[in-house]
């Protein structure tokens, strides 16, 4: 599958389905190509490796709303514990999507530790969550991602991607303000929740 | 800052849990501390308090800001060797992002009778200076008195965007 293809899926789905979004690295350019405003949606980056993590902080404090992070296999590896931790949280609406080619595409497509002996969907499966499965082919991933995402998780789904050149040019919104956006819509709507001056 | 002199007492976990409920803390992401067992297991006795166990700081760091995005009041509860582990993510995160993220770090291995300014071991030595490099403003919890302030503090990390560190320099009481 190409990385262009897959993720015009995914912003796609998340976007008619107004599922809650982060996606990392690669994914990013595509994603706000398609859809340039995105406000249900954070870019992690500079910060390889978090996005997972801040998908899940957001799944667990909104727990009224499905969320979904796309990452790539090399940040998954580089903070692999995370899985661990999503595992035992077990938050319901949480899904975990890896794009998985093996390699570090954006520093020049180096090979990823384990790249060709680590098996993610087994790692995620045996960290606890509740579905672990890989997609290798565009319609099926077309055909089953809605389904997929709305099932009780958490949930991970490995998509094999083939190799691609990094695109070199990144998104303009910030971080910052996209997290800003995303307090002022849900600030309040969640219990123990609140809308501070500042915030 | 707390005269460098000045020996700490143990603080209180019951006062300190109940600090938390005056600050409207929703949520507490732990990676667990020695010196913060006590003040750990007290939060586990809370049921208005969400915990959330994370495998290292980074994550905590993360899953700290995505409650926020949702709404929510988080704090964080490490330790000093976990603060030096997740510098790069603090400053991706915390500092650039200007996610609010509020720890308590324990001062893993200080002692109450030596300044920490002048501590053997580094992990004690260099938090402060650390947190000051970094731009991270800090508080010292040298005493019960000293938790009081601990509202305050996390109003000023929503209105700056910024991380701020709670330092707990010896074990917690009951």
């Amino acid at each position: 599958m190409l990385r262009e293809e897959v993720i015009r899926i995914l912003a796609d789905v998340c976007r008619k389905n107004q599922y809650l979004s982060v996606a990392t690295m690669q994914a990013t350019p595509v994603w706000h190509a398609l859809d340039p405003e995105a406000p249900l949606h954070i870019d992690m980056l500079g910060c390889m490796g978090s996005a997972s993590s801040l998908g899940l902080g957001m799944a667990l404090g909104a727990p009224d709303k499905r969320v979904v992070t796309v990452d790539g296999d090399g940040c998954v590896t580089m903070q692999l514990a995370t899985l661990v931790t999503i595992g035992e949280a077990r938050a319901r609406n949480y899904t975990l999507i890896v794009m998985n080619n093996g390699l570090y595409e954006t520093s020049g497509n180096q090979p990823i530790p384990g790249a060709a002996t680590a098996d993610f969907v087994a790692l995620a499966q045996a960290s606890g969550f509740r579905n672990s499965t890989r997609i290798d082919d565009v319609d099926d991933l077309r055909a089953r991602i809605a389904t997929l995402i709305e099932a009780e998780g958490p949930n991970f789904i490995a998509l094999n991607i083939d190799r691609a050149s990094a695109c070199k040019s990144w998104p303009t919104l910030s971080m910052r303000d996209q997290i800003q956006a995303m307090r002022r819509t849900f600030g309040g709507a969640h219990g123990g929740s609140e809308q501070s001056a500042g915030a | 800052m707390t005269d460098q002199h000045e020996i700490p007492t143990p603080l209180s976990a019951a006062r300190l849990v109940e600090v938390l409920r005056q600050a409207r803390i929703s949520h507490v992401v732990i990676v667990p501390d020695t010196y913060q067992e006590t003040f750990i297991a007290a939060i586990e006795a809370a049921p208005d308090l969400q915990t959330v166990y994370a495998c290292s700081e980074d994550e905590a760091i993360g899953i700290n800001a995505g409650l926020y995005a949702m709404g929510h009041r988080p704090l964080l509860t490490i330790q000093n060797n976990g603060f030096y582990a997740c510098l790069n993510t603090i400053r991706g995160i915390s500092l650039d992002a200007g996610v609010p993220t509020v720890m308590l770090i324990g001062q893993y291995g200080n002692k109450a009778a030596t300044p920490m300014e002048q501590h053997p071991q580094r992990m004690v030595r260099l938090l402060e200076p650390t947190l000051d490099m970094w731009g991270v403003p800090s508080l010292r919890l040298w005493h019960d008195a000293d938790l009081g302030k601990i509202p305050d503090v996390y109003e000023q990390a929503l209105q700056q965007q910024s991380p701020w560190a709670l330092v707990v320099p010896i074990p917690t009481g009951v």
